[in-house]
């Protein structure tokens, strides 16, 4: 039960991380539609697995919350990574880019990846204290 | 079970994610190839491949260090009773050294630009 249900898990992840970089690049495009439908049916598996695991109903509500939560955080911070690689995909290409348009760029990528380091940090630890260490 | 959402996202963006966008191995390895078709003179080229096996280097250095702290966070939060701050001592070492990556690609890179003549540094990406 453990491994499918962290294959469930990983499941809705991995799908939403293919549909955002399908809008990245034209190369190698998989079907959006039947990525959507694959996200929707893991989705549907994950509730299912987080309902049968954590018995308590408040705190299965609560670990539904988080696990929502954290699909957009993955949906922000992954939106945030496809326009960041193509500016910066733009600016090495450009012979004449400047070393400080660079920093420019970095920064703000080192500033929105440790804010979202953050964010994780303290969703998990929320999960972590909604459930119990054998759920 | 939240392991594959820390890995890809929120350190980083995976593999691709590894140098901003600067480089990764496989992009330092097609720019390799390219450098042997577009410069033809032999000095020059054989400065930039030099150059490039630097960054290759650099990054595949990196992405040893990524894997590495990858590790320490899957160990934290497969325990249910592990301490967040030592999850944050890990990530907060693997910032300093994503940054030291960074500085390193962008010295490189601006090394490269100064062996490649303008035409031959925009044949090199219109080949992309």
């Amino acid at each position: 039960m453990k491994s499918s249900a962290g294959l469930s898990l990983t499941t809705v992840t991995t799908l939403v991380v293919v549909l955002l970089a399908s809008c990245a690049t034209l190369k190698q495009s998989p079907d959006p539609g039947k990525v959507q439908a694959q996200i929707a049916e893991a989705r549907a598996q994950e509730l299912e697995l987080v309902r049968a695991t954590v018995t308590d109903p408040a705190r299965a509500e609560r670990l539904l919350e988080l696990l929502a939560e954290r699909d957009r955080l993955v949906e922000k911070h992954a939106r945030f990574l496809t326009a960041h690689r193509q500016k910066i995909a733009v600016l090495a290409a450009d012979y004449d880019a400047r070393r400080e348009d660079f920093e420019v760029l970095l920064a703000d990528f080192n500033r929105q990846r440790a804010a979202a380091q953050k964010e994780t940090i303290d969703l998990v630890a929320d999960m972590k204290a909604t459930t119990t260490a054998d759920e | 079970m939240f392991w594959a959402f820390m890995y890809w996202y929120f350190l980083g963006g995976g593999a691709a994610g590894i140098s901003a966008g600067v480089l990764t191995p496989g992009a330092v390895e097609e720019l390799s190839d390219r450098v042997a078709i577009v410069v033809e003179d032999p000095v020059r080229a054989d400065a930039a491949l030099s150059t490039l096996a630097d960054l290759k280097k650099n990054a595949v250095a990196f992405e040893k260090t990524f894997a590495a702290s990858g590790k320490a966070v899957k160990r934290s939060y497969r325990d249910h009773g592990a301490d967040r701050a030592e999850i944050e001592a890990v990530l907060e070492q693997l910032n300093r050294d994503w940054e030291r990556g960074q500085e390193r690609a962008l010295d490189l890179r601006f090394e490269l630009r100064e062996q490649l003549t303008r035409e031959e540094w925009n044949a090199l990406y219109s080949a992309e």
